[in-house]
């Protein structure tokens, strides 16, 4: 009776889905105005639109973003650490095959990711991507050389405290440009010429920051899961 | 084949998200639904202001093209990094079940709580009345 009950439950919410769809079909027709989008960049000297939307106008909101990942981040490692770590637990077995070839793909991932930070105002790309890509090339870091040695590495470069550290980083650039007599969430550093590498110094900042803030973030989710996987 | 849009797909992707998320029991599948129902939601948002003819919203385009609209795409934009955070910590939550419990099915779950709450409460009612006997001979 409960399975009839959740099986039409189910088509129903689909078919309502897709009804959506076939009665109202729901696409609009316009994209942006280019006046409007060559204000934007000018406003912000940043021609990724995308990244001169969420990193100038709508800063409050990612900002938010970014400690709602901070807390997902805290959650995972507080729960996870207090389980037994199986770090006696017999090493993950890797295939020649897929060692040889993380060896050469993860300086490349790593560069990569730092590219999409770098150049995420002029470019496809941005902090959060960024940091996502460099972090999958740690992953393959750990796949090539052993989860214990990157983390021995990486934690005596501070990276812990770093990860504490930089939301609060984020929050002060937010904030400083009140000192200097603008509204608070406005852009820190003087816009440039849109186009350039330094036209937004502020955007490219905070990029870097965020870039470093994801990536540290999603090192430490990746070494919580390896090192705390338990046993089946 | 103009009815095969990204929205037609995000639909379908939607669909196939919500049956999986209610008819399945594992609790592991339940969240790859909630993925695919997230992953739906953001091919949505993205598709509603995109046609196959328009630009990127990089500048500079090319003259007289129609760029995409970036704001959805700057929405969407935290969505992608709220999913990854939110399936992390429930991925968490699953294995924390499964270690107490050794289940993931969520039925099976339900029913050896329900089991615990009833031990429970029995020996609640058998350490109640002694403590009431107690207090009664202390007055």
């Amino acid at each position: 009776m409960r399975r009839i009950v959740r099986t039409t439950l189910a088509v129903a919410l689909s078919l309502a889905a897709c009804g959506i769809v076939i009665f109202n079909h729901p696409i609009a027709e316009g994209g942006s105005r280019s006046n409007d989008t060559i204000q934007l960049a000018t406003e912000t000297g940043a021609t990724n639109l995308v990244s001169a939307i969420y990193l100038g106008a709508r800063l409050y909101d990612t900002l938010f973003e970014v400690l709602v990942f901070t807390v997902a981040v805290i959650g995972v490692r507080f729960y996870l650490l207090r389980r037994p770590s199986s770090a006696r637990a017999a090493p993950i077995p890797e295939s020649h095959v897929l060692q040889a070839s993380a060896q050469i793909l993860y300086p490349l991932t790593l560069i990569l990711g730092l590219y999409l930070a770098l150049f995420g105002h002029l470019s496809p790309g941005g902090g959060f991507s960024g940091g996502v890509v460099a972090a999958s090339g740690l992953l393959l870091c750990v796949m090539s050389i052993g989860v214990e040695t990157v983390y021995r590495r990486l934690s005596g470069a501070g990276i812990e405290r770093l990860e504490w550290a930089l939301p609060m980083v984020i929050v002060v650039v937010c904030v400083l440009p009140v000192l200097f007599g603008r509204p608070i969430l406005s852009s820190l550093l003087p816009v440039g010429r849109a186009g350039r590498f330094f036209g937004s110094s502020s955007i490219l900042l905070l990029n870097v920051l965020i870039g470093l803030k994801v990536l540290i973030g999603s090192w430490m989710v990746l070494y919580a899961f390896i090192r705390h996987r338990g046993e089946i | 084949m103009g009815w095969l849009s990204g929205t037609t797909v995000a639909m379908v992707l939607f669909a196939v998200g919500t049956t999986v998320l209610i008819v399945r029991k594992d609790l592991v599948i339940k969240l790859l639904a909630l993925g695919l129902v997230n992953s739906s939601g953001i091919l949505f948002l993205i598709s509603i202001r995109f046609q196959p003819q328009m630009e990127a919203p990089i500048l500079p385009a090319k003259v007289g093209s129609a760029i995409a609209d970036p704001f959805p795409q700057a929405l969407v934009l935290s969505a992608i990094v709220i999913n990854f955070a939110i399936l992390a910590l429930s991925l968490v939550f699953v294995m924390l079940l499964v270690e107490r419990y050794h289940s993931t099915d969520c039925e099976r779950i339900e029913h050896a709580v329900e089991t615990e709450k009833a031990m429970l409460g029995r020996r609640d009612r058998t350490v109640n009345p002694s403590e009431g006997d107690t207090r009664e001979e202390t007055r």
